[in-house]
């Protein structure tokens, strides 16, 4: 595969922000901006060891949360909590014989990894982090990384369509684990388009580009039918409730429309059947669990860091200027607290008019 | 940080004339915790007004010249207390006291190697207690997860391990194991307990390929392995009578053994690599702070990641005995031998503990080997109580070098000696000074033995240069 077809593979998802877009001036302001919530969330959530707590998991670590960390480290410029992150991992959950990592790591258990599958959501943010701090902090060696650790994701993790006929291929939840008679189960927020492209264009992997592209396709079918659900079936015959699986949009789906407008995507139908849906929530409250088809909130919750999702996808659907991004709070748990940081760097990064009034 | 040292004499001078006697004490670590944390945040306002403030607390305090002193200076002894935690088995008080330095230190950092001897010590104590309970199946996943416990040095995990595999029904995988070692490991001793072990599940020919993988591994011991095989064999005969008379064809497999690595593949065993065990690869002991000072955190950190020229960099004005050292390993890796010689004889003078100066000699050792100065670096080893490990690293390279030499003095019989004796301390002899022994032999006109050693190389493997040899002796 030659450049050309990445880049055109990337071209077919116009409107994506890539890391060439952003401007030093840009690095600037995230940096200096959300310099004081990066600190409390380093306070809140790492360990002097470099381990991303999930205090309502147990304590546990997992791959999604060392992904998530050294991206919002490397995409804030702390290069000593990127190292420190950088060598947990590597050492308690890179370890498996390939380059991708087990997904979760318990405190208080005698086998720390009971499971050594992975998560794909984990190792793509991981390898998107290890590229960007390669940049940020001009250490090579990271860069080498995450190209081994696309490969590996594109040897194991990425799936052809089942319906085959020309379509994009998709990225699988795990290497192992999610494949059924007919297709497999899929995870429409695990495919973060911008990681994605970003690490296709580095990499000159036109899999990864396609798969970008499939992702966001998939997500379009799924808007036509209510708001993104967590989980889907991906079959010869299309798209389909996956059994044993939530197919309503909680707080798997919740990424989805976040990621979508970190991407640059901001007119995705994603988008707005999730803004339509947190429009009919009692002001003050987010929903945090949708009922597909109906759009009605299930559950509720005033954490600011899901609000701040809402927020930014409510203002980015209406085009409007100024969103209602609430203050982060450092008493939001591990998930939210990284969702509000995710969703104040996509503002910045890709809905500038957006901005927190 | 040049701008914060020139701020910081000036005001010790303006401050010193607000000197009072009443108050001669200089600020604690506690103290000093702000400043720290305003050093690492790097906010040149916030460590000025945070010296101002100590300084009138503390008039007769003197603001070093450079800062950074302040800001990296993690105690020596704080990170010995969280190594013995380790050792211990206490390993939650080793987090509560790394995460209590971060908090004190913030610009610190625990090194990977103390995050990985936190990890491996905590995977071994949970290893041994799942064998010690006899709870195989946590203590096969434990080690599956664990590529670390499987290394060579501690080879009694891998044997462990096979036994745990046979505790729960898979000889096959326990076999694989056995070879995994017989594949990766290359002390004699080892080899030949390993082939002892594998005995006890593996059939004849199994047994047969085990052999062949550990003399593959250590020439040298091939003797005495096949002398085990041969006993072993008599052994699993003796069991199984009617194997005598089947043959081999009446055995399980002949792919067996590849069968059972295929099962096993995450526990690939780890040998000893040039990288990890050569000490031209490894940082001066960067834990050893003492009174004296510790190399700079940024230093350690790039030879750490192999970054030779940023450790260069970072300690290209350093004065301390260990940021000496440290500068002498990165010179060495950097090819720059004559820097790190002079680095390394610097630091072995004025280390400020026993064990910096006995590594700083071990360096001096290694680099004046590297520039071919045997006769010096001996007279450093026999001067010096290294310990085993840097001794059978000096001496074997000594006498590596000084066999080689003779050779090419045409002092054969010396050269022969060099390497018996290289031979015997270290239980293999590279193939390259086997034929160059083989040649001596030839050369002094000792053409039998000669022979023998050409064919016994050639029969491990054959090439050109065994062929050449055998036809070299025979004529």
């Amino acid at each position: 595969m030659n450049r050309r077809s990445v880049l055109s593979g990337i071209a077919a998802l116009a409107g994506l922000t890539t890391t060439g877009g952003r401007g030093l001036a840009q690095t600037t302001t995230l940096e200096t901006s959300l310099q004081d919530v990066w600190q409390a969330w380093r306070a809140a959530n790492l360990d002097a060891t470099g381990r991303v707590i999930d205090q309502f998991q147990r304590n546990a670590s997992h791959s999604e949360g060392q992904g998530y960390g050294m991206l919002l480290a490397a995409t804030l410029g702390d290069q000593r909590s990127f190292e420190r992150m950088e060598t947990w991992t590597r050492l308690n959950l890179a370890i498996r014989s390939d380059a991708l990592m087990a997904w979760r790591w318990f405190p208080d258990e005698p086998v720390r990894v009971p499971d050594l599958n992975n998560a794909s959501d984990g190792d793509l943010f991981r390898a998107w982090a290890l590229l960007r701090a390669s940049q940020r902090f001009e250490v090579p060696e990271y860069r080498e990384t995450a190209e081994r650790i696309v490969a590996d994701l594109i040897g194991s993790c990425i799936a052809a369509h089942p319906a085959g006929g020309g379509l994009d291929p998709l990225l699988l939840p795990a290497a192992e684990g999610f494949r059924t008679e007919t297709g497999f189960v899929y995870n429409p927020c695990y495919a973060m388009p911008l990681a994605m492209t970003e690490l296709a264009t580095a990499f000159d992997a036109p899999a990864l580009a396609q798969a970008a592209r499939g992702a966001v396709e998939v997500s379009r079918q799924l808007a036509r039918g209510g708001v993104v659900p967590d989980w889907v079936e991906v079959t010869p015959a299309g798209l389909r409730a996956a059994p044993d699986f939530s197919f309503d949009a909680g707080y798997e789906a919740m990424r989805i429309p976040l990621f979508l407008i970190w991407s640059g995507l901001t007119d995705h139908p994603a988008i707005h059947r999730y803004a339509e849906a947190q429009q009919r929530v009692t002001p003050g409250l987010v929903a945090t669990e949708i009922d597909r088809e109906s759009g009605a909130a299930l559950s509720t919750s005033t954490d600011p860091g899901y609000k701040a999702v809402a927020a930014l996808t409510t203002c980015t659907a209406q085009r409007s200027i100024g969103s209602e991004i609430p203050p982060f709070s450092d008493s939001s748990p591990y998930y939210p607290a990284t969702l509000q940081l995710f969703a104040l760097i996509a503002q910045i990064e890709a809905s500038p008019m957006c901005i927190p009034i | 940080m040049k701008r914060l040292q020139q701020t910081g004499r000036a005001l010790t001078v303006a401050c010193s004339l607000l000197a009072s006697p009443a108050l001669a004490q200089a600020p604690s670590d506690a103290d000093l915790q702000a400043l720290r944390f305003y050093l690492s945040e790097e906010n040149e306002q916030a460590v000025n007004s945070e010296l101002r403030r100590l300084q009138l607390q503390y008039p007769d305090w003197v603001v070093p010249e450079d800062l950074g002193q302040l800001e990296g200076g993690v105690p020596g002894e704080m990170i010995d207390r969280i190594y013995r935690q380790i050792e211990a088995g206490t390993f939650e008080a080793a987090r509560d006291s790394i995460e209590e330095i971060s908090r004190t230190y913030p610009s610190w950092s625990p090194s990977p190697e103390l995050l990985k001897t936190l990890a491996n010590a905590e995977a071994q104590a949970n290893f041994d207690s799942a064998v010690a309970s006899g709870n195989a199946q946590v203590a096969i996943r434990i080690a599956r997860g664990n590529p670390e416990l499987l290394r060579c040095e501690r080879v009694n995990n891998a044997w462990l391990l096979a036994e745990q595999y046979q505790a729960t029904g898979d000889p096959q995988s326990a076999l694989g194991i056995y070879s995994g070692i017989a594949r990766s490991c290359s002390d004699p001793d080892i080899l030949v307990a390993t082939l002892e072990k594998s005995a006890a599940i593996a059939n004849l020919e199994q047994l047969a390929q085990i052999a062949e993988l550990a003399r593959g591994k250590a020439p040298g011991t091939a003797e005495r392995l096949t002398a085990v095989e041969n006993r072993l064999r008599a052994g699993i005969l003796a069991e199984t009578p009617d194997l005598a008379l089947a043959g081999n064809g009446a055995v399980t497999g002949a792919d067996g053994i590849a069968t059972a690595v295929g099962i096993a593949p995450s526990v690939s065993l780890r040998p000893v690599t040039r990288e990890q065990g050569a000490p031209t690869s490894r940082p001066a002991a960067p834990r050893a702070a003492t009174a004296s000072g510790a190399p700079p955190r940024a230093a350690t950190a790039a030879a750490e990641r192999g970054d030779w020229a940023g450790c260069l960099a970072r300690t290209a004005n350093a004065r301390n005995a260990a940021s000496v050292a440290q500068r002498g390993w990165c010179a060495l890796n950097s090819d720059r031998p004559m820097q790190a010689l002079s680095d390394f004889s610097d630091a072995a003078q004025r280390g400020a503990t026993a064990s910096a100066r006995r590594d700083a000699r071990y360096g001096q050792a290694i680099t004046m080997l590297q520039l071919d100065m045997i006769d010096q670096a001996a007279a450093i080893a026999a001067a010096t109580h290294f310990t085993a490990e840097q001794r059978l690293e000096v001496e074997s390279l000594i006498l590596d070098k000084r066999g080689i030499a003779a050779y090419e003095r045409r002092d054969y019989a010396r050269a022969i000696a060099y390497f018996d004796e290289l031979e015997r301390i270290t239980g293999v002899v590279r193939r390259d000074l086997a034929l160059l022994r083989g040649y001596a032999y030839l050369n002094s006109g000792q053409k039998a033995r000669a022979k023998a050693e050409f064919q016994r190389l050639h029969d491990q493997m054959s090439t050109r240069a065994t062929r050449r040899a055998l036809s070299d002796a025979a004529d």
